[in-house]
C-alpha cells in the first residue's frame, strides 16, 4: 500500500538497468516488423493493380486487417498456430501478427502515392515504347516509394506503439518488464510513469531521426 | 536524307472511336507520307488530340485500320477484332516519338537518364550505356541544352523541358513523330524555342503529325493542314490554301480568332504579352 | 464450436460496442473542448493541449491503460476496472478527435473570415453561420474514420479482465481448443461491426476532397 502520493523515483532508477533488454528487445520488434511489413505491403499494392482473384484477395485482406484490432490477430497466432502444428516462438508470432497488420497499412499508403502520380507519367512511359510493367518498374513505382516515405515514417512511429501487446503473449519487452516489476513490487504507478517516459523519448528520437532522412532523401517534385 | 520514292508513311482508314457515349472520331481517311509534316488544327472537342493518340494507340481505337510503312498496327485484323500482344504494341510505340502538352518528363532523373532510359532498357533498340550517352548527348546538342545534361527536370523552365522532351523521343530513333499541342503550356516567350526545334527536325526530313494552335508554323513547315470538325476531315490542303482561303464557314469562324489576334499584333497592342515575330 | 458459444460471442460483442460508444462520446466530448480551446484560448492553451496530444498520442494505449489502472489508486481513486478501460481509451482517443477538430479549423482558409467580416459579421456569427458549418464539413471524414479505431481499442480493455469480445474468444478458444472457429467469428464480428464505418468515411473523403478548392 502506498503512503499518500509519495512518488518512489528511486524505485524506477534502481531498475533502469532491468530496461536496456527491454528496450532492445522492443527495439528489434519493431526493426523486424517494420521490413517485414513494408516489403508485405509492397507486394499488396502491387497485387491490387492487378485484376481478378489477385486483386480481390489482396483488398480482402486489407479490408479484413484494416477492422479487426491487433490484439485479436495476435492472440490468434498464438493460440490458433500451435493447433496447426506451427511451434513459433512468441517473438515470432508477435513480430509475424504486427507485420501482417502493418503491411496492410504500409499498402494503403502506397496505393495513394501510385495514384497520385499522374497517369501523364505513364503514357511518357507507354509512348517510348515501355510496356505497363516497364512504366511501373522505372517510372511509377520509384517516384510513388519516394513519395511514401513520410507517411511510412508515420506509420513506423505508430509501430512501436503496437509493439507493447505483444507483452501480452509474455515477450518481455518494455510493457511486459515493467508489468513483472509493478507485479513484484508496489510501485506500479512508477513502474508505467517510467515506461511512459521512455516510450515518448524513443518515439521523439524516432520522429527526429525520420524527419532527417526525409530531408535527404528530397522528393523531387 | 532519304531517297527513297515517297511511300505513304502513315495510311488511316475510317477510323471511329468512341469514348462512352461520345463519338468522337467519325471516319477518318488520311495518308501521310514520308518526310511530310502534316498539321492538325480546330476547336477543342473536334478529336485532333485523340487521332493523334490513335495514331500509337494511346487511345485503343474500335474501329478502322491504321497501316505504317504499309503494315496494319495495333489489330491483327481490319475489323479490329483482336489485339495484338503488348509486347508487339509496346514495340511499335517505340518507332513512333509522342511529345506532350505537359512534357512528361521523369521527375526522379536528370535529364541525361531521362534520355537514355528508352534507349537502354526498352527491347527493339536496347543500347550499351556508353553508346546511348554519346548518343543522348549529340541530340541534347541539337535541341541546344548540351550543358543541361545533369541537371534534374523541375530545374528547367517549360520550354527546355519541352526540348529535352523532344530530344528523348528522338533518342529512340523513331521513323514519325507526333507533338501534341506542345507549346500551348508555354509562356508565349518560350514557344518559339521549341518551334525552332521542330522546323528544324522537319528541315531533316521527319515526318511529323502536328496538333497545334500556332498557325504561322503551319505556314512555314507543314506541306499540309487538316482541319478538324466535329470528329471529321472537313478540309484538307496545303497551309496557304486551307489557311488563307477556308471553304467551309466553321473553318473560316474558327479562323477569325486568329485573324484578330493578327490584327491586334499590327495595331501594336500586345495582350497578355501575345506577340508573334 | 457450437451454437451457445457463438450467442456468448454475440453477447460480449454488445459489451464491446457499449464501451466503444460511451468512449466514443466522451472522446468527442473532450477533444472538440480541447480542439477549439486550442484554436481560440490563446498561445498558452495551445500548448498545453499539444502538449497533452502529444503525451497521449507518443504513449501505447495498452500503456496508458494500466497508467490509468494503477494512477488512479495512487491518487486515492478507487473505481472499477471497466471505468477506467473508459477513462484510458477516451483520453487516447480524445487526443486523435482534437487533432481532426484542429486540422479542420486550421485549414479553414482566411478569405472565409474576411469575406464575413467585410460584409458586417460580428466575429461570434461569423463562426456560427460561416466557419462552423464548413469545419464540420471538413472533420466528418477524418472523425468518422476514428470510430472503427476507437471500437478496436475496446479488445485492450480485456488485458485488464474485462469481459468484452475479445476476452471471450480468448476463453473459448482455450476451453474447446477450436482456434480458428472461434477467432474467426470475433474476426467476423469486428469486422461486421467497424467496415461500415471505413466505408462510410472513404466515400466521404472522397466526396469532401478538394473542398476549399
Amino acid at each position: 500500500m502506498n503512503s499518500h502520493l509519495r512518488f518512489d523515483l528511486n524505485y524506477i532508477l534502481r531498475h533502469l538497468p532491468d530496461f536496456v533488454p527491454a528496450i532492445s528487445m522492443a527495439l528489434q520488434i519493431l526493426a523486424l516488423a517494420s521490413v517485414i511489413a513494408m516489403i508485405w505491403g509492397t507486394i499488396l499494392a502491387l497485387a491490387r493493380l492487378g485484376r481478378g482473384p489477385i486483386y480481390w484477395a489482396a483488398t480482402g485482406y486489407i479490408e479484413l486487417f484494416r477492422n479487426t484490432p491487433l490484439l485479436v490477430q495476435i492472440y490468434f497466432a498464438f493460440f490458433g498456430l500451435p493447433v496447426f502444428g506451427i511451434f513459433l516462438s512468441s517473438f515470432t508470432t508477435g513480430v509475424l501478427a504486427i507485420a501482417a497488420q502493418h503491411g496492410a497499412f504500409f499498402a494503403e499508403i502506397l496505393r495513394g502515392t501510385i495514384q497520385s502520380i499522374q497517369t501523364q507519367q505513364r503514357e511518357a512511359g507507354l509512348a517510348l515504347g515501355m510496356m505497363p510493367n516497364q512504366t511501373m518498374r522505372y517510372v511509377i513505382l520509384p517516384q510513388a516509394l519516394r513519395n511514401a516515405i513520410p507517411a511510412s515514417g508515420n506509420q513506423v512511429v505508430l509501430l512501436l506503439q503496437d509493439t507493447a501487446l505483444v507483452s501480452t503473449i509474455g515477450v518481455y519487452e518494455i510493457t511486459k518488464t515493467a508489468h513483472s516489476l509493478a507485479e513484484r513490487s508496489a510501485a506500479s504507478f512508477e513502474m508505467f510513469v517510467a515506461i511512459g517516459v521512455i516510450y515518448l523519448i524513443i518515439s521523439g528520437l524516432m520522429s527526429v531521426i525520420l524527419r532527417g532522412i526525409e530531408g535527404t532523401c528530397r522528393v523531387v517534385r | 536524307m532519304d531517297l527513297l520514292p515517297p511511300e505513304k508513311a502513315i495510311s488511316v482508314k475510317n477510323l471511329h472511336k468512341s469514348f462512352g457515349d461520345l463519338h468522337v472520331l467519325k471516319g477518318i481517311d488520311l495518308d501521310i507520307h514520308r518526310g511530310e509534316v502534316v498539321v492538325l488544327i480546330g476547336s477543342s472537342g473536334s478529336g485532333k488530340t485523340t487521332l493523334l493518340r490513335c495514331l500509337n494507340f494511346l487511345a485503343e481505337y474500335e474501329q478502322g485500320q491504321i497501316h505504317i510503312d504499309e503494315k496494319l498496327m495495333w489489330y491483327r485484323d481490319v475489323e479490329c477484332l483482336q489485339k495484338r500482344p503488348i509486347k508487339k504494341i509496346a514495340h511499335d510505340r517505340a518507332a513512333i516519338g509522342m511529345v506532350f502538352q505537359s512534357f512528361n518528363l521523369f521527375p526522379h532523373r536528370t535529364v541525361l537518364e531521362n534520355i537514355i532510359l528508352g534507349p537502354t532498357k526498352i527491347k527493339p533498340i536496347r543500347v550499351p550505356k556508353p553508346e546511348a550517352t554519346e548518343e543522348a548527348l549529340a541530340l541534347l546538342d541539337r535541341v541546344g541544352l548540351l550543358e543541361k545534361a545533369d541537371a534534374y527536370p523541375n530545374t528547367l523552365s517549360g520550354g527546355q523541358q519541352q526540348r529535352v522532351a523532344i530530344a528523348r523521343a528522338l533518342a529512340m530513333g523513331p521513323k514519325v513523330m507526333l507533338f501534341d499541342e506542345v507549346t500551348s503550356a508555354l509562356d508565349p516567350e518560350l514557344v518559339g524555342e521549341v518551334l525552332n526545334v521542330m522546323r528544324q527536325l522537319a528541315r531533316d526530313g521527319m515526318t511529323m503529325v502536328v496538333v497545334t494552335h500556332e498557325i504561322h508554323f503551319a505556314l512555314d513547315a507543314a506541306d499540309k493542314v487538316l482541319y478538324l470538325d466535329q470528329g471529321k476531315i472537313a478540309e484538307q490542303g496545303p497551309p496557304e490554301q486551307v489557311l488563307f482561303s477556308p471553304q467551309s464557314s466553321h473553318l473560316k469562324d474558327f479562323l477569325k480568332r486568329f485573324e484578330e489576334m493578327t490584327l491586334l499584333n499590327q495595331r501594336g497592342t500586345s495582350t497578355g504579352g501575345q506577340t508573334r515575330t | 464450436m457450437n451454437y451457445t458459444d457463438l450467442l456468448y460471442l454475440f453477447d460480449a460483442a454488445s459489451k464491446t460496442m457499449m464501451m466503444a460508444i460511451i468512449a466514443i462520446v466522451m472522446s468527442t466530448f473532450v477533444g472538440v473542448i480541447g480542439g477549439v480551446a486550442s484554436v481560440l484560448g490563446g498561445r498558452l492553451v495551445e500548448m498545453l493541449v499539444l502538449a497533452a496530444v502529444y503525451i497521449l498520442r507518443g504513449i501505447p494505449i495498452l500503456v496508458q491503460l494500466f497508467l490509468v489502472y494503477f494512477g488512479l489508486p495512487f491518487f486515492g481513486f478507487r473505481v472499477s476496472p471497466y471505468t477506467v478501460a473508459i477513462i484510458a481509451i477516451s483520453l487516447h482517443m480524445g487526443a486523435l478527435v482534437v487533432e481532426v477538430v484542429r486540422g479542420a479549423l486550421v485549414a479553414l482558409p482566411k478569405q472565409q473570415s474576411e469575406s464575413g467580416l467585410a460584409l458586417g459579421m460580428t466575429p461570434l456569427m461569423l463562426m456560427i453561420e460561416v466557419l462552423a458549418p464548413q469545419a464540420l464539413r471538413a472533420a466528418l471524414p477524418p472523425y468518422v474514420s476514428l470510430i472503427p479505431i476507437t471500437i478496436k481499442a475496446t479488445s485492450l480493455a480485456s488485458v485488464i479482465s474485462i469481459w468484452e469480445l475479445t476476452l471471450a474468444s480468448k476463453e473459448i478458444a482455450n476451453q474447446t481448443l477450436a482456434t480458428f472457429e472461434v477467432f474467426g467469428a470475433a474476426f467476423a464480428i469486428y469486422f461486421v461491426i467497424c467496415f461500415p464505418f471505413t466505408w462510410f468515411g472513404r466515400r466521404l473523403e472522397q466526396r469532401y476532397t478538394g473542398y476549399w478548392q
